[in-house]
């Protein structure tokens, strides 16, 4: 089929020298594009430093052109018996080995710079989504198909008890698995629809303080825009001014700060209800597809094997409405972030057992877990992180509005400090029984991650300086969408669950996705 | 502590603690220092040349050089006594990797949880002739293990190693 020799070392394409200096030149303008704005604060920059600054461009554009040739010299791959192989890095080198196996896609694209070079890029996937471990900016068309060719045929001589059709080796193969999915519309059936009324209620029983914190955020904006702007074109201090206007009465000040909070709590309404409008979840045949969202509809799909984290969150509101909050976190290449979790809002506990099921196979209320505490001792931990945030609101009122008003303020809010972190230490813990880890945590809301210990990448234990002096370790989970920390417990019992764990992990052919 | 809904008895299984570890080269040692020295010359040569000049109030320099004499003692001590904590070790199935004085981790990776293996050299680690081992598990950086300070024969050896037990389980 191919008559290239892949055991030796080769480099790119030849164009893919200039491909690659271009391509780092724009990478570099755009980690330096605030540069540009320099002009702009000092005049007469060109005419008194025109010639320095086209001298250091020119040396800049030659150093970043022998640094493109080294690194392109340096980039070498090849195919051996066992492995991908690839050496890299100009000035720390790197020797990089992807067993076939392991090559999950591989993808050929072109953009318009490799378009313009007759050059393709090659990528090879290895772990659950997104990320390429390798990334070849440059190859010869005909190269790269043969290469590709290549390696597939190499994963299915490692592989050959799969049948043919399990491979994924390509994006066209991706996605006419994806037109057969969409194909068999008939196996959709409603799981969950979200009326109105209730999502009104999960608004209603948000954590309103996010929408207070983002309020907070645009004021200081639009403010300190306001008051640059003006005082640019005026030339008056309009800071001194405003400040002076503030009448220093109790009532005004009570009357904004109850302002606020009513507003932080109808923006919190509204952006629950512009994300989660119309939230419907389809069973189609294994997966689970959610969509939702106003203006963006987001369209997502719950994957059997690529869920890591199954969250449930619950609060003292919600309970006496009956809903439920499920976050469920896919794998991805970087730590997953609130953002990205699939978020199925105002479900019901029948829906939460009926998903449960489903994507563990497993019936949530027969679930027993022995459950291991976080220990008391946590308490100073975070109260130590809050005493410094009081240290310093209290020192700011010392200096600026001592009085019964400034103190008692301080009083009331280290009593709820107080009360929220006895809360998060006494609903910190971890459950642990044969399939699954519980991962229990919140304050004011309560929250529990369900995952199946197969899933789990790595586990470490930590433990600060005091920790090792007072026999306590936090116990470190590392999944493929994030990391999920349980902290302060006994040191032996820790241990004895990270042996578990560890042989949990070993002794199951499951595989993480 | 009870464990009930465990099927296993929970003191015997493999204990990650009984296993020997190996410390990582000595020259290893070498490496960190001067790394930190050539940061923290840095950062003491900055505000001793301003109180040489004397451009602004003598406090200011003053109170840097402190704040970064603490850091540096800090830091100091986090190498001498950390060092010797540095080791890893090998079992059937997993590498286990502890480190560090004031946070003191101890880090288990499963073979069939690596997705690739890499062995790495930076500049300062080609004059001493180590190399670094670096094991990537799936998602976020977080879970990868890197292995600092081995000879290249301890590296390629553990490498060969965790390839031939990744390929193993695949098969």
């Amino acid at each position: 089929m191919s008559n290239y020799d892949f055991s030796v070392p080769r480099r790119q394409s030849f164009n893919g020298i200039f491909l690659i200096f271009l391509a780092d030149i724009i990478k570099r303008i755009r980690q330096n594009i605030y540069l540009l704005a320099v002009p702009f604060f000092k005049k007469n920059l060109m005419e008194d430093y025109g010639l320095y600054i086209f001298l250091g461009l020119g040396l800049l554009f030659v150093i970043q052109f022998v640094y493109s040739y080294l690194s392109y010299l340096k980039f070498q791959f090849s195919i051996q018996e066992d492995a991908f192989h690839l050496d890299h890095g100009v000035i720390k080198l790197s020797h990089v080995e992807i067993p076939f196996e392991r090559i999950q896609n591989i993808n050929l694209q072109q953009n318009i710079l490799q378009q313009v070079f007759n050059v393709v890029g090659f990528e090879i996937e290895t772990a659950g989504e997104g990320t390429a471990e390798i990334k070849i900016k440059a190859l010869q068309n005909d190269f790269a198909k043969a290469l590709k060719n290549r390696l597939i045929e190499e994963k299915k001589r490692i592989k050959n008890e799969f049948s043919p059709d399990d491979e994924n080796t390509g994006t066209t193969e991706i996605s006419s698995e994806e037109i057969s999915e969409v194909a068999d519309n008939e196996e959709k059936s409603l799981l969950f629809k979200l009326s109105f009324s209730r999502l009104l209620k999960v608004g209603v029983s948000s954590n309103f303080l996010k929408g207070l914190g983002l309020l907070f955020a645009f004021f200081a904006y639009v403010y300190n825009f306001i008051m640059d702007f003006l005082s640019n074109i005026y030339d008056i201090d309009f800071d001194e001014d405003f400040k002076n206007r503030i009448p220093e009465t109790l009532s005004f000040m009570v009357i904004v700060i109850f302002g606020l909070f009513i507003l932080g709590f109808l923006i919190t309404i509204l952006m629950t209800i512009l994300k989660y409008f119309d939230l419907k979840i389809v069973k189609n045949q294994q997966n689970y597809e959610v969509e939702y969202g106003l203006f963006k509809r987001v369209n997502k799909v719950i994957k059997k094997s690529k869920t890591q984290i199954f969250e449930i969150e619950t609060n003292p509101l919600k309970k006496v409405f009956k809903i439920n909050n499920i976050y469920v976190s896919q794998a991805a290449a970087n730590q997953l972030t609130d953002k990205q979790k699939i978020g199925l809002v105002g479900v019901s506990q029948d829906n939460i057992n009926t998903l449960f099921n489903s994507i563990y196979e497993l019936e949530l209320p027969n679930q027993k877990f022995d459950r291991l505490q976080s220990q008391p001792r946590l308490i100073f931990r975070y109260l130590y992180r809050n005493l410094l945030f009081l240290a310093i609101l209290s020192g700011l009122a010392y200096f600026f509005y001592f009085n019964w008003l400034s103190v008692s303020v301080i009083i009331i809010i280290a009593v709820i400090l107080a009360y929220v972190i006895q809360l998060k230490v006494k609903k910190s813990y971890i459950g642990i029984n044969r399939n699954l880890i519980c991962v229990g945590g919140g304050s004011i809301h309560t929250n529990a991650k369900f995952i199946e210990i197969h899933k789990l990448q790595s586990v470490y234990l930590k433990r600060n300086i005091f920790q090792q002096n007072n026999k306590h370790a936090d116990l470190v989970l590392e999944t493929a969408s994030g990391t999920v920390t349980v902290e302060y417990l006994k040191i032996k019992h820790a241990r004895a669950i990270f042996n578990y764990l560890i042989y949990k992990i070993e002794s199951t052919d499951k595989d993480w996705i | 502590m009870v464990f009930e809904n465990i099927e296993l008895p929970i003191a015997d299984l493999p204990d990650f603690k009984t296993v020997n570890l190996n410390g990582v080269e000595k020259s290893y040692k070498k490496i960190i220092w001067l790394n930190t020295i050539l940061i923290f010359l840095f950062f003491f040569a900055a505000p001793i040349v301003f109180l040489i000049l004397d451009i602004i109030p003598i406090w200011i320099p003053i109170t840097v050089l402190a704040i970064v004499s603490v850091i540096f003692t800090i830091q100091a001590i986090e190498i001498e006594k950390g060092f010797p904590r540095k080791k890893y070790g090998i079992r059937q199935h997993d590498m286990i990797y502890q480190s560090g004085f004031f946070y003191f981790k101890e880090v288990v990776v499963p073979f069939t949880r690596i997705q690739h293996v890499e062995i790495k050299q930076g500049p300062l680690s080609r004059i001493f002739k180590l190399y670094a081992l670096k094991l990537y598990t799936a998602g976020a950086s977080s879970g990868d293990l890197v292995i600092n300070g081995l000879n290249k024969d301890n590296a390629q050896k553990l490498k060969s190693k965790v390839l031939a037990q990744t390929s193993d389980v695949d098969e």
